[in-house]
């Protein structure tokens, strides 16, 4: 055909190919998933550190914030990889709870540290496991699913404790010397989060196991086509999100010194929260760890600005929800320009 | 059948964007007739329905209803009228009851703004009995089998008390029974008077039911004629109408003599089979057949994707019984589907990422992690190969034309090396250029060695490509159409069943 070169020109692209122009880094920053957080997060330090003098950039401070974030920030990790796939989890606030008491249960039976440890963390893969088989089994919807364990997995630690704090075991271990300590100058909850949040961007963008995740989410009928196994991925996420969410919650009982059957109560919130402020959309289909982590953040950040502030901490419940909404309104169009 | 018309089109057309569906179309259908309109996929049937249901306008000229003009400007004023429509695709809420789907978006209700459930329930009993219909008002729509979820569909239109009823394709989802059934119905509604415009595709069925029938070509109007007085080549003549446009490439000479690759023997699935067939390497053989007619769950169970109830796929001599797309992939398998869109391409990914998807675990670095240099790589063969004409790996799939979706998506397939190529209507919504570049990679393709399974939406594709054609009637393959002997007009009388002989 002679008119073949002609008609393939007509495909050709009409934009000017990548280059380092203020102009073009600009287009890059703004296409970035992320972009409505770093927005956010940027003018909400910048405000506090006006408005409180500089309480609020004290290194002392900001390390507070970050260890504030660190427990919803190591399970927004999970809860990205999840909403990228188009699926939630709502029992995670109490699968936190739930690794908690188990952990402060087995100390106090008298089981060593990492024995109690490796009970906690196998709670909370097998919370996790549960959630994806009864998903993928009785054919639930997971959201329903995890409706249902968040009431009984809270329960179950209710039971368990009793309803009362369980501290009477032997605290003269790692765990709890570290727990409430800093690490180098840095909170060792916020270490934790660095490197849970490493591990997971890692997984979902560089593995194919993160990009069998996010094809689900984009399109699943096109997934099963393509021989993705939906059953397997759903079930394996649901496992991570229960894995990070055990880590944090053995994190809190280091922190707090004891098992709490209240602690990790509205969580859930918090960590879809920090997921959708950092760019991952419930649709599903892509997501950012980074985001999520610095979704978190934001959270933190505002909460400890309103007591700088001298604000009630209820207001920081308030402030919570008007930030979700105009995080991800920023991105939305931030991104459309 | 000639009493005064009823309808009367006066030099009608519609354009969407740059492209004419209907251009000056002017016929007549008389009071009380049932008029078949008869085209090929894109000859503007729906396009035409659409207009007199009030769902679009015309651009120009006038529709005329008992010789006043009328102005369907939205369905609610076709539906004043007294035109009530049958869509192609079934509009129905599976969730409701019957008599909710009936009365949906015209529920009686009192003054005091509550539905009157029991008037809307008799009503709805009336209708279904004027059908002959032995269905429960209080039915879950859901729980019905498709031909009584038609019959719903008139009933919803019949309870409106037109005088004009529309069925654009109603049958393509219904069974012998069911259809035979139907157009009973429809004879008794003439009976009654009604005027009824019938749009289908199948012939054979036109010819059973219809008293006059048009034919619509590329948007034009070429004539209308009494069913006593034509028959079925004349009106498959013209609505093909013209020599084939498209020039097929020949086959190239084979690289590797053909040796058989694939038998299937008596293989049964869902509402298909038994069918049995085999191909040869090198070789594209097409499957032709209505929608409906099993074409596709052929493809999706060869592919894994539907179980395989009973018989034997055996590639080059050895069982296959995968039970899964993966272990189809991994056996050789590659099937191309019929919807990019749906079942195709992941829309919000880059090329990159879409093309490489399938092919992941061959790109990773020694920790297991995805090599960033690899997959450019890679991409940049897989598209280099398809002539893709941009060089962007990271835009974004939905921004593409057709043409280029459909090249990525072949691209992602590809990537897979398979032995068995299937491909579903691998040029659907793709410009003219870009198909002729897909029909000469098939060559390549099958020159290579490659076996290839097709079938298309467009006829005169699976005439141009493919080397032997099985046609497919109601789940069964009823004849074999060596390239030789294979022309449109056979073709399609075979699709409709009305040819029965190779």
């Amino acid at each position: 055909m002679s008119e073949q070169p002609d008609i393939l020109s007509s495909h050709a692209t009409t934009g000017t190919t990548m280059s380092a122009t203020p102009r073009a880094v600009w287009r890059r920053v703004r296409s970035l998933d992320e972009i409505g957080v770093i927005v956010a997060l940027l003018s909400v330090c910048g405000l506090l550190w006006i408005f409180t003098g500089d309480r609020f950039v004290q290194p002392t401070n900001l390390l507070q914030v970050a260890r504030q974030a660190s427990s919803y920030g190591i399970m927004s990790v999970g809860m990205v990889m999840l909403l990228s796939m188009g699926e939630i989890d709502l029992s995670v606030g109490a699968i936190l709870t739930l690794v908690n008491i188990v952990t402060a249960v087995c100390l106090r039976e008298g089981m060593s540290l990492p024995v109690a440890m490796l009970a906690g963390i196998a709670t909370g893969a097998g919370c996790g496991v549960a959630n994806g088989l009864l998903g993928v089994v009785l054919r639930i919807p997971t959201i329903i699913v995890t409706l249902g364990t968040l009431s009984i997995y809270r329960g179950l630690a209710l039971v368990l404790s009793k309803g009362t704090p369980v501290a009477n075991f032997s605290k003269d271990n790692l765990l709890f010397d570290l727990g409430s300590r800093n690490l180098a100058g840095v909170p060792t909850s916020v270490w934790l989060m660095l490197i849970v949040s490493f591990c997971g961007h890692r997984v979902l963008a560089h593995t194919p196991f993160g990009w069998r995740l996010q094809a689900i989410g984009s399109n699943a009928q096109a997934a099963r086509f393509s021989g993705i196994p939906l059953a397997r991925h759903r079930v394996a996420a649901m496992a991570i999100m229960g894995l990070v969410a055990g880590i944090a919650g053995i994190m809190e009982l280091g922190f707090l010194q004891a098992g709490s059957p209240t602690t990790g109560q509205g969580y859930e919130l918090f960590v879809i929260a920090s997921a959708i402020i950092g760019g991952t959309t419930l649709a599903g289909g892509s997501g950012s760890v980074v985001g999520g982590i610095l979704g978190a953040l934001l959270i933190a950040v505002i909460r400890n600005g309103l007591v700088l502030l001298d604000f009630s901490a209820y207001w920081g419940t308030v402030a919570t929800g008007v930030v979700i909404i105009t995080a991800v309104a920023i991105g939305g169009v931030v991104k459309k320009q | 059948m000639n009493r005064a018309p009823f309808i009367r089109l006066h030099g009608v057309s519609k354009r969407f964007g740059g492209v004419a569906a209907l251009d000056g179309v002017s016929f007549e259908i008389g009071r009380g007739e049932v008029h078949a309109v008869v085209g090929e996929n894109g000859a503007g049937k729906s396009t035409l329905m659409k207009l007199l249901a009030g769902i679009d306008e015309p651009d120009d000229g006038e529709i005329q209803l008992d010789g006043i003009r009328a102005r369907l400007k939205n369905p609610r004023e076709a539906r004043k009228r007294g035109i009530s429509i049958v869509f192609q695709e079934l509009s129905l809420f599976p969730h409701r009851t019957v008599t909710a789907n009936i009365f949906a978006n015209r529920e009686l209700a009192n003054p005091w703004g509550s539905v009157r459930g029991s008037q809307m329930r008799e009503a709805t009993l009336r209708v279904l009995s004027e059908l002959d219909a032995s269905l429960s008002p209080d039915a879950i729509l859901g729980s019905l089998a498709i031909g009584e979820r038609q019959l719903v569909e008139i009933a919803r239109a019949l309870e409106q008390q037109p005088q004009i009823l529309i069925l654009d394709e109603p049958n393509s989802a219904l069974n012998e029974a069911e259809s035979s059934r139907l157009f009973d119905i429809l004879r008794r509604l003439r009976a009654r008077g009604l005027t009824i415009i019938y749009v289908s595709h199948r012939l054979e069925e036109v010819f059973a039911i219809a008293d006059r029938i048009t034919v619509l070509r590329d948007g034009r109007f070429q004539g209308t004629w009494s069913i006593a007085e034509t028959t079925i080549p004349k009106i498959i003549q013209e609505m093909i109408g013209r020599p084939l446009v498209e020039s097929f490439p020949k086959p190239l000479p084979a690289q590797v003599p053909g040796t058989v690759v694939l038998e299937v023997s008596s293989l049964q699935s869902g509402l298909i089979g038994p069918l049995s067939f085999s191909a040869k390497s090198g070789e594209i053989v097409g499957f032709a057949g209505l929608e409906g007619s099993g074409v596709d769950d052929l493809f999706q169970t060869l592919f894994g994707l539907n179980p395989l109830i009973s018989g034997q796929i055996l590639v080059r001599g050895r069982k296959q019984d995968h039970t899964s797309p993966l272990e189809a992939i991994r056996h050789g398998w590659a099937l191309v589907p019929k919807s990019r869109r749906d079942e195709g391409l992941m829309m919000d990914w880059s090329i990159a990422r879409n093309v490489i998807l399938l092919r992941l675990h061959t790109l990773l670095t020694w920790l297991g992690m995805i090599d960033g240099q690899a997959v450019q790589d890679a991409t940049a063969a897989s598209i280099r190969r398809l002539e893709l004409g941009t060089d962007r790996f990271q835009e974004i799939v939905a921004s593409l034309s057709g043409g280029n979706q459909q090249k990525v998506l072949l691209a992602k397939w590809l990537a897979t090396e398979p032995e068995i190529l299937i491909l579903n209507d691998p040029t659907r919504g793709v410009d003219v250029g870009a198909k002729h570049e897909i029909y000469q990679l098939c060559r390549q393709l099958a020159a290579q060695g490659m076996t290839l399974l097709m079938t298309s939406s467009e006829a005169e594709e699976i005439v141009g490509l493919a080397d032997r054609t099985l046609v497919l009637y109601k789940g069964k393959i009823v004849c074999e159409l060596q390239q030789d002997r294979i022309t449109k007009a056979r073709l399609l009388h075979a699709m409709s069943g009305t040819l029965s002989a190779g």
